[in-house]
């Protein structure tokens, strides 16, 4: 599939580089990103007195990928639908390729959509659903149905354009949303829960058939997700909402090393989050969940001491086994790849390690055990 | 292990002696429908006669006659026209009305549903005179018009196609809207978005994807409205009076003043067919959704 984008895709390009010379070095070079594409500022949403979102700032540039992620209701599909102009925000604006598109309609935003239920029009064949927005933009019948055949041969689905949307399976719509989206060459590429349909084997596949396509057409584009795995396996930048604000922009490295809150830490899956009364001893900030399990790190005085959380990676969890009676004890070990996943519970919380594969035989299910980190290998962050 | 085979048609279980219970339905339906319907099928190939009423034989020279007779092909004609234009009028007012109600909120809706309701509600003999009120040479809309000086005699609009047209979609609007507004209320609205992402302005939306994708209700609509109106009998008999006739008001007549029961009846399949031809036809229409 990987190749067959690949090799198709230049024939889907050449409309575009006539029109956008540029995109054929974004395309070629895989992804560089450019001038800004989107900026939207200070944008505020509410219906009657519920705020859907509220003082969002954002800048996509040209050719990135960018994750809404947050939890559901936390306004990251409210933003999206702004974007696209189904709502009208009450505040800020948004530019699109440096104009001011807040009060227009969506058809004149010049923006492609696909949506959570790919929202194909039944009544029509696969073909004439890719071939909706090429008419709208005044192409004649002929040279509309030889994009969209360009269009459906890049995702792989030419044998398919006669076809009603409901003889075709799930991840097969998905992609004539995507084409029916992608062949009006839109300035930005929307996608809704893009993949949340599908299960999860086909979901895995087409997150990097997804992550291939944007590249090769060097599309800016931002999707929504729930699950921090697809937001991380797929974006350049991951912008992380809650209860309507953003709480934090970063690559998926950065989000990961560099959570900005102990609550972006917990929602990513960065590590494990110790929290309990902090002592201050010299340079370092130290917390003792139970007599003998200290945790420590650098005192960060930018924080304030009772509303502080330590962020300890999974990988940097020290596990050593313990005379019987410890409070921690192992209660699961779950095989994830090289590594095993040690889930080790205290009181009502569980703490993460992960060991390679040969160490975690040492810990068996109710073997007690005693949990700590090195100072440097943690880091203080603010509860929320 | 011995294996056992049971005699078993079906492996449905049967049902809980619904049978039983679908008996007075049953003869409900036998002893009010179906019986006086076979009496009037066997009348309409009966012969009338002037001093037995009818001759008990079997002829089909009252369909002969009637689909032959210009008199009767024109009432015909008249009572489908009627139809289709009633069908119509009602579909180009219903459509937009049924997407206001569709899009209202929940309180909004349920009043303007009681609204398009109401002319359902109102006996059709009231219903019915308060449009002779309205449309009478001596009514309030023609001694207006005269008053204010517009016109100095009467406009035709009593006992004429005009008059029947306007009772009878009066009369079938609330069929039509309710059967819009139940297929508008299971479409998508993101389909809706999606076309207007991808560029349709709100004529290309309209024609290119609301209207064909609630093309089911529009002929649920239109088969409800054109069978009610072609069978409608009180709207036509009030409003048209003697000038102008349907099918219904002749069967009406063909049984009460002219005594003639076999053409009488046979009209009545005439229009029994009529309906069964549509019916049909939008089923073949609609099979494939």
């Amino acid at each position: 599939m990987i190749s067959l984008l690949n090799s198709s895709s230049s024939k889907f390009r050449s409309p575009y580089m006539l029109n956008n010379p540029t995109s054929a070095d974004r395309g070629s070079s895989g992804g560089t990103i450019g001038p800004s594409t989107l900026s939207v500022s200070k944008l505020g949403l509410r219906y009657g007195n519920v705020t859907a979102f509220r003082d969002v700032d954002l800048d996509v540039k040209s050719g990135e990928f960018i994750a809404l992620l947050g939890p559901s209701g936390c306004g990251k599909t409210s933003l999206l639908r702004a974007i696209a102009g189904f709502v009208l925000p009450q505040e800020g604006e948004i530019l699109l390729k440096g104009q001011d598109v807040a009060n227009r309609p969506p058809r004149e935003r010049n923006i492609g959509v696909v949506f959570q239920s790919y929202a194909l029009f039944p009544h029509m064949t696969v073909l004439q659903n890719v071939c909706f927005g090429l008419e709208c933009r005044g192409l004649v019948k002929a040279e509309a149905q030889k994009q969209a055949g360009a269009a459906l041969e890049t995702v792989g689905l030419s044998a398919f354009a006669e076809r009603r949307p409901r003889q075709l399976s799930g991840g097969q719509q998905q992609r004539v949303a995507l084409a029916r989206a992608l062949v009006i060459q839109p300035d930005l590429l929307l996608l809704d829960e893009p993949l949340g349909a599908l299960d999860k084997q086909l979901r895995m596949r087409m997150q990097s058939e997804l992550k291939a396509l944007q590249r090769s057409l060097g599309v800016t584009a931002i999707f929504v997700t729930h699950d921090q795995e697809e937001a991380l396996a797929m974006a350049d930048r991951i912008v992380v909402m809650r209860g309507g604000t953003i709480q934090q922009i970063a690559t998926p490295d950065t989000l990961f090393s560099a959570p900005r809150t102990g609550w972006v830490a917990d929602f990513v899956n960065a590590g494990n989050l110790i929290s309990g009364e902090i002592v201050e001893q010299g340079s370092r900030w130290t917390v003792e969940i139970e007599k003998g399990a200290r945790f420590s790190g650098k005192a960060d005085p930018s924080l304030d001491r009772s509303d502080a959380v330590l962020l300890v990676p999974f990988h940097k969890l020290k596990v050593e086994k313990a005379a019987e009676g410890s409070p921690f004890v192992v209660a699961a070990a779950q095989p994830a790849g090289l590594v095993v996943d040690l889930h080790i519970s205290h009181k009502d919380k569980i703490h993460r390690a992960q060991l390679p594969i040969a160490q975690a035989a040492d810990f068996p299910v109710g073997a007690p055990v005693l949990i700590s980190a090195a100072e440097e290998d943690g880091v203080w962050l603010t509860r929320d | 292990m011995a294996s056992t085979s049971r005699d078993i048609k079906s492996p449905v279980r049967p049902g809980l002696g619904i049978t039983t219970l679908l008996a007075p339905v049953t003869s409900f339906y036998a002893l009010f429908l179906i019986l006086p319907y076979t009496y009037i099928l066997w009348l309409s190939f009966t012969r009338y006669s002037s001093t037995l009423l009818f001759e008990p034989t079997f002829t089909l020279e009252n369909y002969a006659a009637i689909l032959t007779d210009t008199y009767y092909l024109s009432l015909l004609g008249k009572t489908i026209g009627l139809g289709l234009f009633v069908t119509i009028v009602t579909l180009l007012m219903g459509y937009p009305l049924a997407m206001k109600i569709v899009r209202s909120s929940p309180t909004v809706k349920a009043i303007l549903l009681i609204l398009v309701m109401t002319p359902l509600l109102v006996n059709v003999v009231v219903r019915t005179y308060a449009w002779l009120v309205l449309l009478g040479d001596k009514g309030v809309i023609n001694q207006s018009l005269i008053a204010i000086g517009l016109i100095d005699s009467p406009l035709p609009i009593n006992r004429n196609f005009i008059s029947v047209a306007l009772g009878l979609i009066h009369l079938s609007l609330p069929l039509m809207v309710l059967s819009l507004v139940s297929i508008m209320q299971k479409l998508d609205h993101l389909l809706v978005e999606a076309g207007e992402s991808l560029g349709a302005g709100p004529l290309r939306i309209l024609v290119k994807l609301h209207f064909p994708l609630c093309l089911p209700g529009v002929g649920t609509g239109c088969l409800l409205v054109f069978c009610t109106v072609i069978s409608a009998f009180v709207t036509p008999q009030l409003l048209g009076g003697n000038q102008f006739s349907t099918i219904s008001t002749v069967i009406y007549q063909k049984f009460t003043f002219t005594m003639n029961w076999p053409v009488g009846a046979t009209l009545v399949f005439i229009l029994l067919a009529l309906n069964f031809t549509v019916i049909l036809f939008h089923g073949y229409l609609f099979k494939e959704r």
